[in-house]
C-alpha cells in the first residue's frame, strides 16, 4: 500500500472518477448510435428513396446493367467486382483491383456505380479508392454517418475500431460486475421504488433496467467487441503469425475460394440465370454478390443471402463465372462446416438484430435502447450521489450533456444532411461539422444551466423540437410527402417520418409533463443532502 | 410456421403469466405498502416462472432460433416495462 496524503487522495480518486465517466460515456456514445444503426437501411430508404419502390434490387436485367457498366470499365479494375442493394433498393456495384498505398497498406481502387435497377439507369459513377468513393457518397450518406459513428467513433483505423472494442470488454465487465454485486437479483425484478428516497428511485430504474438487459447486455457487448478486434487486431494478427504479415493470404486461405489460375479471357455467363439459380437453391434473396476475375475462364461468382424463413445461418453460394455452373455452397470461413465458421457465423445476427425482418429489428432497437438507459442512468447515478464535491459536479453536468445532448446532436446531422445534399454541397463535412458545432452548444448550454434538471430540459426540449420538424425538413428539401410517397409504395419514408415525430412527441410530453409536477408543491423531503431539481433527470425517466 | 407467427405464439403464452408474477411479487407489494393483494407464494412463483419459460425451452427444443431469440429479447423488455409500469408515478398513488 503506496501511503498518501489527503490532498493526493482526493486529486487521485477524482482522477479515477473522470476517467471512469468518460469511459461510460463513450460507451453510452457507441451503444445509443448502435440502436440507431439497427435501422441504418431504413435511415438509408427514407433519407434517399428512389422515385418508385424496389421491390427487388436484383431484378431481371441485372445482368444487361452490369455487363453494359462493365464494358465502360478500365480492363485492370475486373480483378473483383461487388454487388449489393443500398439506399432506396439502389444496386451499387464497384469494379476494383487490389493495390498497396505508400505506406504498404491494403486498398482497393476502382470505378463503382450506382444504379436504377426499374430503369437499368446509372445514377451516379465515380472512381477512386474505396475511401473516396465512400466520401463522395451521398444517397447512403447520412446512414453511414450513424454506422460510422458507432462502429469507430469516426477515429481512423486501427484506433477507432479498438476503442470501440475496448468499450465492448468495458461493457462484459459492467454487465459481469453488476451482476455479482446486485444480491436480490431475482427478488428485485419487479421492485422500482418511487416513494421516499430519490436516489433510491434512481438505484432502483437503473438495476432493474439493468437486470432485464443483462443476457443482451452478453450477447451486445461479446459480438461487438468480436467485430471491434477482429478487424482491428484479430486479422493482422493472425496474418503476422500464420502467413508472414499477408493479409491477402490470409483472407483468401480462410474466407475465399481456392481455384486453378487461368486468365484466358471469357464471356461471363448469363447473370440473371444464375440469380434466378440462386434464388431456387436458398430460398433466400442474395444480399452481396462477389465477382472474382471478371471476364477470365477462372472467373468465380460468389453469393451471400440474406437470411432464409427460420434461419440464422445459411452457406453461401459458388458459380463458375464463365459458364455460370453451380460450383458448391460454401459456409463462411473455409470451404467446410465447421463449429468456428457456425460461430463466426453467429455474431452477425445476434449483433445486428436482422433475422427476421422488421420485427427482430424492433426487439433488437428496443434492446439496445435498454442498454443505453442502463448506461446513462449508471453514470447520473454514480456522479449524482458525489454532486457536493466540486469535481463531481462537472462530471453530473458532463453527463447530462452527452446523456441528452448527443441525440440532439445526432439530429443536428441529419438537420445538416438534407440542405447540404440539396445544394451539392459536402455531406459528409456538412453533417461532421453540424454534430460538433451542436455538441460544443449543449456543452456551452450544460456548463451555463449548471442544474442538471435544467440541462435536461434544455436539451430535451430541443431534441423534440428538432424530431418533429425533421419530417417537414426532409420534404423541404425535396423528399416525397406522405401521399407521393404512399402512392409510390414508399410506407417506410411515411413509417420513419411517423417515428420520428411520434419519438419528439414523447421527448415534448415528458417535458411539459415534467414542467407540471415543478409547479405543484413538493411532496417529498430530500435525503441525503440532494436537491430535488438536482436529481430531477433521473426521478423522471 | 413463419418466424414472427412463433414468436408471438411463445409471447402470448409467456407474458400472461409474467404479469401475474409482476403483480404479485412479493417485493414488490411490501414496498409498495398495500393490504389487498396478497403476495403469491413461493410454489405458486416457481410453477408461474415454468410457464413464462416453457414457451422458450420448447422453441429451443425445436431449433426455432430466430422466434426463440425474438421471444427471449420480448421477456426481457416486457419484464423491464411491466416493473416500470406497475411502479406508482407519485407517492400519493401508493
Amino acid at each position: 500500500m503506496i501511503p498518501l496524503s489527503q490532498d493526493r487522495t482526493k486529486r487521485l480518486l477524482a482522477i479515477h472518477g473522470w476517467s471512469a465517466v468518460s469511459l461510460g460515456l463513450l460507451l453510452y456514445a457507441v451503444i445509443l448510435t448502435g440502436v440507431a444503426s439497427v435501422f441504418s437501411k431504413e435511415i438509408a430508404d427514407w433519407s434517399s428513396p428512389l422515385p418508385a419502390h424496389v421491390k427487388n434490387p436484383f431484378s431481371a436485367g441485372t445482368d444487361r446493367m452490369l455487363r453494359d457498366f462493365a464494358a465502360t470499365v478500365d480492363p485492370q479494375y475486373y480483378e473483383e467486382a461487388f454487388f449489393f442493394p443500398r439506399a432506396g433498393n439502389r444496386l451499387f456495384a464497384f469494379f476494383h483491383r487490389h493495390e498497396r498505398d505508400d505506406s504498404g497498406k491494403l486498398r482497393d481502387r476502382g470505378v463503382a456505380a450506382e444504379f436504377d435497377p426499374h430503369t437499368g439507369a446509372v445514377i451516379e459513377r465515380r472512381e477512386g479508392t474505396r475511401k473516396e468513393i465512400a466520401e463522395t457518397d451521398t444517397a447512403n450518406a447520412l446512414a453511414e454517418f450513424l454506422i460510422d459513428l458507432h462502429v469507430r467513433l469516426h477515429l481512423p483505423n486501427p484506433w477507432g475500431l479498438l476503442l470501440t472494442g475496448l468499450l465492448g470488454l468495458a461493457m462484459l465487465v459492467a454487465a459481469v460486475t453488476g451482476f455479482i454485486i446486485h444480491r436480490h437479483l431475482l427478488r428485485e425484478l419487479f421492485t422500482l421504488r418511487r416513494r421516499g428516497d430519490r436516489l433510491l428511485t434512481a438505484r432502483d430504474t437503473h438495476v432493474i433496467a439493468g437486470t432485464w438487459n443483462l443476457p443482451f447486455a452478453f450477447v451486445l457487448a461479446f459480438t461487438g467487441s468480436f467485430f471491434s478486434f477482429g478487424s482491428a487486431f484479430g486479422i493482422p494478427a493472425m496474418a503476422m503469425v500464420a502467413f508472414g504479415g499477408d493479409q491477402d493470404a490470409m483472407i483468401e486461405a480462410v474466407i475465399g475460394n481456392s481455384t486453378a489460375e487461368d486468365a484466358t479471357p471469357a464471356t461471363v455467363a448469363d447473370l440473371d440465370a444464375i440469380i434466378a439459380d440462386v434464388r431456387q437453391r436458398s430460398g433466400a434473396e442474395p444480399s452481396f454478390v462477389s465477382v472474382e476475375n471478371w471476364g477470365r475462364a477462372d472467373a468465380l461468382i460468389t453469393f451471400s443471402m440474406n437470411y432464409r424463413e427460420g434461419q440464422l445461418l445459411g452457406p453461401n453460394y459458388v458459380y463458375s463465372g464463365a459458364t455460370g455452373e453451380f460450383r458448391y455452397a460454401k459456409p463462411g470461413l473455409g470451404l467446410a462446416p465447421s463449429t468456428g465458421s457456425v460461430l463466426f457465423e453467429l455474431m452477425s445476427p445476434l449483433h445486428f438484430g436482422n433475422f427476421a425482418g422488421v420485427v427482430s429489428k424492433a426487439i433488437w432497437f428496443a434492446l439496445g435502447f435498454a442498454g443505453a438507459y442502463v448506461t446513462i442512468t449508471g453514470l447520473l447515478l454514480w456522479t449524482l450521489r458525489r454532486q457536493d464535491q466540486l469535481g463531481w459536479s462537472r462530471l453530473t453536468r458532463a453527463t447530462h450533456w452527452v446523456g441528452y445532448g448527443l441525440p440532439l446532436a445526432l439530429i443536428a446531422s441529419a438537420y445538416a444532411y438534407f440542405p447540404a445534399r440539396t445544394f451539392d454541397a459536402n455531406v459528409q463535412a456538412a453533417m461532421m461539422n453540424t454534430f460538433l458545432l451542436c455538441a460544443v452548444i449543449a456543452g456551452l448550454t450544460a456548463a451555463w444551466l449548471h442544474n442538471p434538471g435544467t440541462i435536461k430540459h434544455a436539451l430535451l426540449g430541443a431534441t423534440g423540437v428538432g424530431l418533429v420538424g425533421l419530417p417537414l425538413l426532409r420534404i423541404l428539401c425535396g423528399g416525397p410527402g406522405w401521399g407521393a410517397a404512399l402512392d409510390a409504395g414508399l410506407p417506410t419514408v411515411v413509417a420513419v417520418d411517423a417515428t420520428l415525430a411520434l419519438g419528439g412527441g414523447l421527448c415534448l410530453w415528458n417535458l411539459l409533463a415534467a414542467s407540471a409536477a415543478q409547479t405543484t408543491p413538493p411532496v417529498m423531503p430530500d435525503v441525503g443532502g440532494t436537491t430535488a431539481a438536482a436529481t430531477d433527470g433521473l426521478t423522471k425517466p | 410456421m413463419s418466424t414472427s407467427l412463433a414468436a408471438s405464439l411463445a409471447l402470448f403464452c409467456s407474458l400472461p403469466p409474467l404479469l401475474w408474477l409482476a403483480l404479485r411479487d412479493p417485493k414488490r407489494l411490501r414496498s409498495l405498502r398495500r393490504q389487498g393483494s396478497p403476495p403469491a407464494n413461493p410454489g405458486t412463483r416457481r410453477l408461474l416462472a415454468t410457464i413464462v419459460a416453457l414457451p422458450g425451452i420448447a422453441l429451443a427444443g425445436l431449433a426455432l432460433w430466430p422466434p426463440f431469440l425474438i421471444w427471449m429479447g420480448g421477456i426481457t423488455l416486457a419484464g423491464w416495462l411491466f416493473a416500470q409500469a406497475l411502479a406508482p408515478n407519485r407517492p400519493r398513488d401508493c
